[in-house]
This record gives structure tokens, C-alpha cells and sequence, in this order.
């Protein structure tokens, strides 16, 4: 199971770099979005995996889900979808503005 | 300094002044600058005695003391004394007397502090270390007269010293003059100054290219670099147990790859790849179910739909292709990079997760219902134990909203007519049966979202997911009814929203100072109600409910303000005044 979550990280990231680079607005929107998958599910297993575990108290147990990367994760996750939306919105006024929608403001 | 001389005769209140100010920069006994020395010396003294190499410290610390007076000495004589001066090109005089008083000020706080250390220093000291220290103060003693100590013993060689390297400065000028006269300290600086300047300049314009593209190849390689120099020669594989792999996490994972790289693979045409990247959401969604944190789950799959909505509005304003511009060598050069990018991640995430690990939420889990009164541990971090966190993050996301908000006043955006192979877009709107179900839909939408909000303290849920439920809810009106049907039936602008949660969470945690506690401390208790039976109520739950007002708020300013944009260019005849303005 870690080797599958480790490779997913590793193709996630990499899908996301390959995309940032792109030099167009839309890919890299997409390439961020990819990335920040690939952080939360990198930060969320900092916890180790566990499956078939309680995340929420149960009388008499002692094993438990590590809450504290998932209640860190939660708040990631949301404010990963601010930030997408900040980019995004970006974009669209750099293309409004600048009339294209290449990175850097100016068609090659 | 070196022209001026003699001027006790013209200026005697700034000369006094001045000698005294300059005798407890010195050091001079009965005033505040002998205090500060005197412990200055003692601590050196002090750290000689643990270790014999730092006797070196006392001494540098007494010359460094008799240096002081022999300055000061030197800024009195020459200044105020030593004959009259000569080519002055007016006389001078006392400055008026408002000039003075500061001055005034000071030299009596340094008298007052330096005779009566206790009295007038004391108590603020006091303060300013414990809040330092956080914590009571170590013992020190704050007078003028300890007895005869090796720190008297140095301050008095210091002030001896510091006049005798004033009465031979002559020939002191003089070997100084020999031995450092042809090196020119400005020169040397500024030279320094010029070389400094050049190569930072030539880095920048090494790095900073004007392209974002270059830039971020750059910054990329450079985290790669420090990441390879950091974990090189590390074991990659460590030694705890592993869990078995199921065939329904390996679909799943192939689900994910074929996502991710079918996103990447046809980047070009926009609407495959956004479907592309919504497997891979949903799967990541999936993944936090299989490993136990539903609270995630939710979260990642409400996220999911408002991100693919807003991308699917964003891409309606953008080309609906990628053209090809980027050259072979490129496309190489950035699978490169990613492949080393990930290829880190990845071994990274795998040296992590084979290590043997002992966690610090024990104490969390242990407290969570004792102290934070709540069964859902990961909701009574966000709302309890780290409060604080998660009033800073919704303070981040209101910052991002407002950012968002201003620029997407006055956009004007050219939208397409027709799609990108000629066909005009639908003039049928709002289909009839997705506007029927949704409105059926709504309340019951609106009843689970309070529904999870109330469980969140106990069960999965809360206010982030309860906020982004209601956001779906609402979103789906507009895309289902239209802007201008929803409008009419739910009037009021939504961003006031995003500042009213803010205002409500930081009111709940400045509440609990009206009780008498920090900041944020929450407080809980039973409440029963007939019917509806035993609810747990807790103060976070407004803590709680500030949250969820603020992620509706956010994600409702950006969809609804990016739909009406839309709709404003189409020219939609609406009977809506609000869209006329």
C-alpha cells in the first residue's frame, strides 16, 4: 500500500511540474491544481497510513487515525480551492487586460 | 570635531550636559552607564570562571570599556577645552531652550538611574524580563555598591586605562599613522559597495528573464538541488511493517495514473483534460475514505465540484485550446524536471512512510472530549485545540476572496458566441427538469448541510463542509435556474458574508476573555430539547459557524460574480435591474 501512495505522489507531482511550465494560463491553472492533490495527499499520509481505523472516539480503543495531519489536510484543502480561485480569476483579468493568455502577458 | 575647541565659554549648559551624559557612556560611578558596564563585566567574569580558554573575555570586555572613556574624554577635552578656537565662521551659543529639554530629560533619567537603581529602574526591569522570560526572573541585584568585586576592579582599571590612552594619543595618532596611514577606508568600501552591487546585478539578470517559465525552471531545479543534497546518501528504505495491497486500491491507483496523465496528455484540448483532472480528484477523495479520514473525504469531494465548476465558468472566458508553441528541446527539458520532481516526491514519500513513527496527537485524542467536549477529534483541532490556525486560515481564504472580488470589478471579458467549431451556444438556458429537480432539491440540501454542521463536534462533518454543501446547494440554483430566477428569490449581496464569519469567530474567541480566559478558550455543556433529545452544545460551535460562513461566502462571490459576467456580455434580455447597471 505505501509503494502505491509513494508512486501516486511521485506521478501527481510530476504531472503538475510537467504542467506549470506550460506557457499558457489554463494548463498551469491545471498544473497547480494537480500539484496541491499531490501535497495534500503527501501531507496527509505524513501520518502514516491506516485503514479500517476509527477517525472518531470510540469507548474502550486505543487505535485511532492520526487526526492531526487531518484536521492540517482539511484546512488545505480549502484553502487550496482559494487559491485556485485567485489564479484563475488572475488569468482572466491578465487575458481581459492584456488581451492573450500566455504567462507572461505577451504572446511569444 | 577636529576644528572645533574651547567652547565651555560660549556654550556652558550644552557643555555640562554633554560631560555628563559622556561620563556614564564612560562609565562613571553614580551614573546609569557604571550599572550596565558593572554587569556587563561581572557575567564576563562569571563565564571565566566555568571555562578556562574564555579568560580572553574580561580582558577584551575591560579594554573595550577603557576605549569608551578614553572617546568620551576625548569628545569633552577637544570639544569644550583645549585652548580657543580659531577659524569658527560664527560664534557660537547655547541652541534655545525647547533644543534643550530632551536632552535634559536624559541626563536626569541617567542621574536618577545611576543613584537610585532600585527605585526608579526596578520595577520596569522587572516587567521587561518577565515577559522576556516568560516567567519569573532570575535573582540579580540592582545597586550601586556590591563591595569590592573583580567587576569594580575592572571598571576602575577601565577608567584608569581609558585616561591613559587619552594622555598619550599623540603618539598613539602617530603609529597609527605609520602603520595604517596609506589604506583609504572609504575607498576600500566603496569599492566593496560597487563589487557587491555588479555581481548582484549580473545574477539577476542571469535568473529574472521577464518569463515566468524560466523562472520557475529555476526555482524548480533549485529545490531539487537542495532536496538531493539534504536526503543524499540516506537509506531510502526503512524498517516498519508494511500494509498488504488490495486489488480495489490498484484500480483505483491506475484510475488516478490514468487521470493525471490523460490531463497532462491532452492539455491542449481544455474541456478533456478538466474531465481528465476530475477523476483524479475524485479519486483522491476516494483515497481518504480507504484510509480512514472521512472528514477529508467530504471536504475533498465538495472542494472537487466547486473547482470544476469554477474551471469549467474560467474556461468558457479562455481559449478552448492550448496552441502548440513549445519546441522539442523544451517539452524535453520540462519532462526532465518532472520526472526528477516527482521521482523525489515520490522516494520521499516512500522513505517516509517505511520509517516507524510515534505520533503527537496522543494528547489530542486523550483531551478531545474531556476538554473539547466532542467525539470528532479532527473537528475539535480545528475549532479548539489549534482555534487559532484556523482563524488565520479563514483570515487567508477572506483575503483571497477580497483580492478576487476586486478584480473582477469592471472585467470585460470578449465570450465567444459560438463554441470552438462554430456551433452557437444553446439559447435553452435553464433545462427544464435539471430547474424542476433542483428546486425539490434545494431544501433538502440546505436541511443535511445543518445537519452535518450540528454533528460535525461528534460525527464527520462541520462548519468547512457544511459551508461547502450549502455553496453546492446555492451554485446549482444558479446554474440549474439562472442568475436572474435565483436573484429574485435571494436577494442581498453574498460577500458581506465572508466579513460577518469573520467578525463572528473572532468575536467568539475575544469572548472568552469577558470570562476571564485566553483568547479562544471554548467552553461546552448539554442542552435538552423535547423531540429532537440530547444536543451538545459548545461554544466553538459559533467558532464554527463563522467558518462556514465564510467558505459560503467565498466560493458564492467567485462563481456567481464570474456566471453574471457571462451573462452581461451575452447580452441576455433580463428583466433584472441589478444586471443593467
Amino acid at each position: 500500500m505505501e509503494a502505491l501512495i509513494a508512486l501516486s505522489v511521485g506521478l501527481l507531482t510530476a504531472c503538475g511540474i510537467y504542467l506549470l511550465l506550460r506557457g499558457r494560463t489554463f494548463p498551469v491553472v491545471l498544473g497547480i491544481t494537480l500539484l496541491s492533490y499531490a501535497v495534500n495527499l503527501f501531507l496527509f499520509v505524513m501520518g502514516r497510513l491506516s485503514i479500517g481505523v476509527p477517525a472518531i472516539l470510540e469507548p474502550n480503543r486505543a487505535d485511532y487515525a492520526d487526526p492531526l495531519p487531518q484536521a492540517l489536510v482539511l484546512t488545505a484543502i480549502v484553502i487550496g480551492f482559494g487559491m485556485t480561485a485567485f489564479v484563475v480569476v488572475l488569468a482572466l483579468r491578465a487575458r481581459a487586460d492584456l488581451g492573450n493568455d500566455h504567462v507572461d502577458g505577451r504572446e511569444p | 570635531m577636529r576644528r572645533l575647541a574651547g567652547l565651555w565659554k560660549f556654550m556652558p549648559q550644552t557643555g555640562l550636559l554633554a560631560m555628563i551624559a559622556a561620563a556614564a557612556m564612560a562609565g562613571v560611578p553614580l551614573l546609569n552607564g557604571f550599572l550596565s558596564k558593572e554587569m556587563f563585566f561581572e557575567k564576563t567574569v562569571y563565564m571565566a570562571t566555568f571555562e578556562e580558554s574564555t579568560w580572553l573575555l574580561p580582558v577584551l570586555a575591560t579594554i573595550a570599556g577603557a576605549l569608551a572613556v578614553a572617546y568620551s574624554l576625548r569628545f569633552i577635552h577637544d570639544v569644550f577645552f583645549n585652548g580657543t578656537p580659531t577659524d569658527l565662521p560664527r560664534t557660537p551659543h547655547d541652541p534655545s531652550r525647547w533644543m534643550l529639554v530632551p536632552v535634559e530629560v536624559l541626563v536626569v533619567i541617567c542621574i536618577a538611574v545611576g543613584i537610585l537603581p532600585s527605585l526608579t529602574f526596578g520595577p520596569l526591569l522587572g516587567v521587561a524580563v518577565g515577559a522576556v522570560l516568560q516567567g519569573p526572573a532570575p535573582d540579580y541585584s540592582l545597586k550601586v555598591w556590591h563591595g569590592f568585586t573583580p567587576a569594580l576592579g575592572m571598571s576602575m582599571l577601565a577608567l584608569a586605562g581609558g585616561a591613559l590612552i587619552y594622555a598619550i594619543r599623540q603618539p598613539l595618532f602617530r603609529w597609527h599613522e605609520k602603520l595604517f596611514g596609506r589604506i583609504d577606508a572609504r575607498a576600500l568600501f566603496e569599492g566593496f559597495e560597487r563589487a557587491l552591487l555588479w555581481s548582484s546585478r549580473a545574477l539577476d539578470q542571469l535568473i529574472h528573464r521577464r518569463s515566468l517559465q524560466f523562472m520557475l525552471v529555476v526555482l524548480i531545479s533549485a529545490a531539487l538541488v537542495m532536496l538531493a543534497r539534504g536526503f543524499w546518501g540516506m537509506p531510502i528504505t526503512g524498517s516498519a511493517t508494511l500494509l498488504p495491497i488490495d486489488p480495489v486500491s490498484t484500480s483505483a491507483a491506475i484510475c488516478l495514473a490514468a487521470g493525471a496523465i490523460g490531463t497532462v496528455v491532452w492539455h491542449r484540448q481544455r474541456w478533456t483534460a478538466l474531465v481528465m483532472l476530475s477523476v483524479v480528484g475524485l479519486i483522491i477523495a476516494l483515497a481518504f475514505v480507504k484510509l480512514s479520514a472521512p472528514d477529508l473525504a467530504l471536504t475533498q469531494l465538495s472542494v472537487e465540484m466547486v473547482t470544476i465548476v469554477l474551471l469549467l465558468l474560467a474556461l468558457h472566458f479562455l481559449p478552448k485550446q492550448t496552441p502548440r508553441e513549445s519546441s522539442l528541446p523544451r517539452k524535453l527539458r520540462d519532462l526532465l524536471l518532472a520526472l526528477l520532481g516527482g521521482g523525489a516526491t515520490g522516494l520521499l514519500t516512500w522513505a517516509v512512510l517505511t520509517r516507524p513513527y510515534d505520533s503527537i496527537s496522543g494528547w489530542m485524542l486523550e483531551n478531545s472530549v474531556p476538554g473539547g467536549g466532542g467525539t470528532n477529534v479532527v473537528n475539535v483541532i480545528l475549532v479548539d485545540f489549534r482555534g487559532f490556525d484556523t482563524l488565520g486560515e479563514i483570515t487567508v481564504l477572506a483575503i483571497a476572496a477580497i483580492g478576487i472580488y476586486m478584480m473582477l470589478r469592471d472585467l470585460r471579458l470578449d465570450v465567444p458566441l459560438t463554441d470552438d467549431q462554430g456551433r452557437p451556444w444553446s439559447s435553452d438556458v435553464n433545462p427544464l427538469i435539471l430547474a424542476t429537480f433542483s428546486r425539490l432539491l434545494l431544501p433538502l440540501a440546505l436541511m443535511v448541510a445543518v445537519f452535518i454542521f450540528l454533528r460535525g463536534h461528534n460525527l464527520p462533518g462541520g462548519g468547512f463542509i457544511a459551508g461547502l454543501i450549502i455553496s453546492v446547494a446555492l451554485v446549482m440554483q444558479y446554474l440549474a435556474n439562472g442568475i436572474a430566477w435565483t436573484k429574485l428569490r435571494l436577494s442581498g449581496e453574498l460577500h458581506p458574508l465572508i466579513g460577518l464569519g469573520l467578525l463572528l469567530a473572532t468575536a467568539t474567541g475575544l469572548g472568552s476573555w469577558y470570562f476571564g480566559y485566553p483568547f479562544l478558550t471554548s467552553t461546552h455543556g448539554h442542552l435538552h430539547l423535547p423531540v429532537i433529545g440530547d444536543l451538545e452544545l459548545a461554544s466553538v460551535m459559533l467558532f464554527d459557524l463563522g467558518v462556514m460562513m465564510v467558505v459560503i461566502g467565498i466560493t458564492l462571490v467567485i462563481l456567481i460574480r464570474l456566471g453574471r459576467i457571462g451573462l452581461v456580455q451575452r447580452r441576455v434580455a433580463i428583466d433584472d435591474s441589478d444586471l443593467k447597471r
